[in-house]
């Protein structure tokens, strides 16, 4: 009887690209065909990225000239502009420091070990520097009128405080669509529904035009503050329906327990057991 | 369910303010007040705000000459049109690049969504780098950049890029070779319609038969073959006209062809891009939901592959995505509105031009909530209807 040999050992890499790549004809083709797009696409980009780039040049002209690459000197020289726009240039050191502020809070806050009360405190604190940075005076630090914040401190301050008051404007909607008061019930429907359905530049749009149409002649809205009402409305709307799912999940006999146990509506909701329960559900819905 | 009241001990009625009844009347009359005061102080405001700048209020501007071009509309249009025109063509433009935007998007969203899954080990992560990298920047500056490689780096059209042969863009748009105007063209439309009539009751008389009789008819190789057929045979009845027109160069533009302007092309690619990655994890989503017991439990009934996927797994993966999937329609709908900064004439922008012209925000924000508001209830309305016919049907 002839001894069968065992198969010849393949080399890790091998057996692992013949599994994940060449596991039958049409993964092969496959295969190479995304290999040979990869490279023609990788080659154009590198090429336009890094090799004929150009990164120093006096003027957009020479930099057309220098290369048909990417003209880094362009970003070499416009970065601060780019980053914090129309804030005076010798405080721009306040709103790079903001930034910086703001994302590290944001970087602590990814971290499960740091989920404790004195965080909020540290949050509180970090807001409270932030804002007093980007106005200015106080401490001698020069006064920087909002017309004039821009750039990505902007940015991150506009999608921190949306967050922030949407929020609780977003379980209030969510409760009082929720509800059995009927008025309250469908005004907060439509609320919802109608933000949710209209685009978000509308939002942006009614708050930048038709507020100060809305007000008494005189009294005036920061350009800054119209722009983060209309996007907290706007989230609050689609937060809501976050909330809103978090608090379906919840098996009904939870509420009629805590309702046996004479829990009023808003003991029942807020302090009570369901909404414990819902918070564990809902972060991940609310990104 | 009764909110606090139903704990009062039974026997004593309980005191007025604990009524439940007066409670719940007293909470929404007072919030029914509070909103009619706003409301009404708004009101009040705006019309003295008005009155101060000489703003004329209502909607008769509509009927008034607009004064400005529009560069792409669908329908007959010039600057001594009316504003209502105007709103039509912004209107129509809207629904065309919503229409054609969720066709794109959808398909491939589904390639994309089974690229995710495929066992090829590169494939699947392409398709991961597309999501995460198209889903990460902001929908607004993938416009931008698309708008200023199409406007700003391509060439003119003498040299315009031409990847496959007919196929031109340039700084003017991107321009497509079509089949020639041809009368036979609505007659091979209808026979298509026709054919997937057919197929429709085809079908619903095939599973009559499977299920009194349990015979099995080939419904998918029949019905393809049905629904190309019948317009092939139409197109050899007509004499088999296959005139193509392709762009050529003339002058400084191209004739012949179609072509598609830079703005809609950037805006169109955009929307398609940035929605495709959505769909695609929605998909993915989908199909990874329906547990393996199924696909296993198909398989040991002896059903093969393609009918576990066609029998098994997709109709429960479908009602998995269509919620959803109707979102991310309502949100291109939406998102379409970002034209106004590439400046695609789409509802949003054209009401932008009217505001300008007359100051009338307000009538014109009220436009463009209610037309927004029309077209995704309408899509609502049209996917909760399919949703419907899908869902699990409890007995």
């Amino acid at each position: 009887m002839a001894a069968i040999t065992a198969p010849a050992k393949l080399p890790p890499a091998f057996a692992w690209a013949r599994a994940n790549l060449f596991s039958s004809i049409g993964n092969g083709v496959t295969t190479l065909i995304l290999l040979y797009v990869l490279y023609r696409v990788l080659s154009a980009l590198l090429g336009w990225l890094v090799f004929d780039a150009v990164w120093d040049a006096p003027n957009m002209r020479a930099c057309h000239a220098a290369g048909s690459g990417a003209c880094w000197a362009f970003i070499r020289e416009k970065w601060r502009f780019i980053l914090f726009g129309r804030y005076p240039f010798q405080d721009q050191w306040r709103a790079a420091l903001v930034t910086v502020l703001l994302f590290g809070l944001t970087g602590l806050s990814f971290i499960p070990r740091l989920w404790r009360r004195e965080l909020l405190y540290v949050w509180v604190a970090g807001i409270v520097i932030s804002v007093a940075l980007m106005f200015g005076g106080v401490l001698g630090l020069d006064y920087v009128p909002t017309d004039l914040w821009s750039g990505l401190p902007l940015t991150l301050i506009l999608a921190l405080f949306s967050m922030i008051f949407a929020f609780p404007l977003a379980v209030l909607l969510a409760l009082g669509r929720r509800s059995h008061l009927p008025i309250i019930k469908y005004l907060c429907t439509a609320a919802i529904e109608f933000m949710r359905g209209v685009p978000l530049i509308t939002m942006l749009y009614t708050a930048s035009l038709m507020l100060p149409i809305f007000l008494p002649p005189g009294v005036t809205v920061d350009k800054t503050l119209r722009a983060l009402i209309g996007i907290t409305l706007f989230l609050a709307a689609y937060q809501a329906e976050d909330v809103r799912g978090g608090l379906q999940s919840i098996p009904r006999g939870q509420f009629e327990a805590a309702d046996a146990l004479g829990l009023g509506l808003l003991a029942e909701d807020v302090q009570g057991d369901p909404a414990p329960g819902d918070h564990r559900r809902d972060p991940a819905a609310g990104l | 369910m009764t909110m606090s009241g139903s704990t009062a001990p039974t026997g004593a009625a309980p005191s007025f303010w604990n009524n439940p009844t007066i409670r719940s009347a007293f909470w929404q009359v007072l919030t029914l007040l509070a909103l009619v005061l706003v409301v009404w102080y708004f009101i009040h405001n705006s019309l003295i705000n008005l009155q101060r700048q000489s703003i004329a209020t209502g909607f008769g501007f509509l009927g008034r000459e607009s004064g400005f071009d529009i560069g792409e509309a669908l329908i007959p249009y010039s600057p001594s049109s009316t504003y209502r025109d105007a709103f039509l063509v912004g209107l129509l433009n809207t629904i065309e690049v919503a229409v054609l935007g969720i066709v794109f998007s959808t398909i491939f969203g589904v390639l994309l969504g089974i690229a995710r899954l495929s066992p090829n080990w590169l494939l699947s992560r392409l398709a991961l780098i597309y999501v995460e990298v198209v889903r990460n920047i902001p929908l607004l500056l993938q416009l931008l950049f698309l708008y200023s490689v199409l406007n700003v780096v391509a060439p003119g059209p003498r040299d315009a890029w031409h990847p496959v042969p007919g196929v031109y863009i340039s700084n003017r748009g991107v321009f497509l070779p079509a089949p020639t105007a041809d009368p036979s063209h609505l007659y091979i439309g209808i026979a298509f319609l026709a054919g997937i009539v057919a197929v429709v009751f085809l079908d619903r008389w095939a599973r009559k038969r499977q299920d009194s009789t349990g015979q099995i008819f080939p419904v998918l190789p029949v019905g393809t073959a049905v629904i190309l057929g019948l317009p092939i045979l139409t197109w050899l009845a007509f004499g088999a006209p296959s005139a193509v027109s392709f762009p050529e160069l003339a002058g400084f533009n191209f004739n012949g062809g179609v072509s598609m302007s830079p703005e809609l092309t950037a805006l169109l690619g955009g929307l398609v891009i940035y929605t495709t990655s959505y769909i695609g994890e929605i998909v993915r989503s989908g199909i990874l939901a329906v547990s393996h017991g199924q696909t296993e439990a198909a398989g040991a009934l002896g059903l093969k592959r393609g009918l576990i996927l066609r029998l098994v797994v997709l109709p429960q993966a479908v009602r998995i995505i269509v919620p959803p999937m109707t979102s991310q329609y309502l949100n291109l709908t939406k998102n379409s509105t970002l034209a106004v900064a590439i400046g695609f004439p789409e509802f949003f922008s054209v009401v932008n031009t009217q505001m300008n012209q007359t100051g009338q925000a307000i009538e014109g924000m009220l436009c463009i909530m209610a037309a927004y508001l029309s077209v995704s209830l309408t899509i609502s309305l049209l996917m909760n209807i399919y949703n419907a016919r899908i869902a699990l049907k409890g007995r």
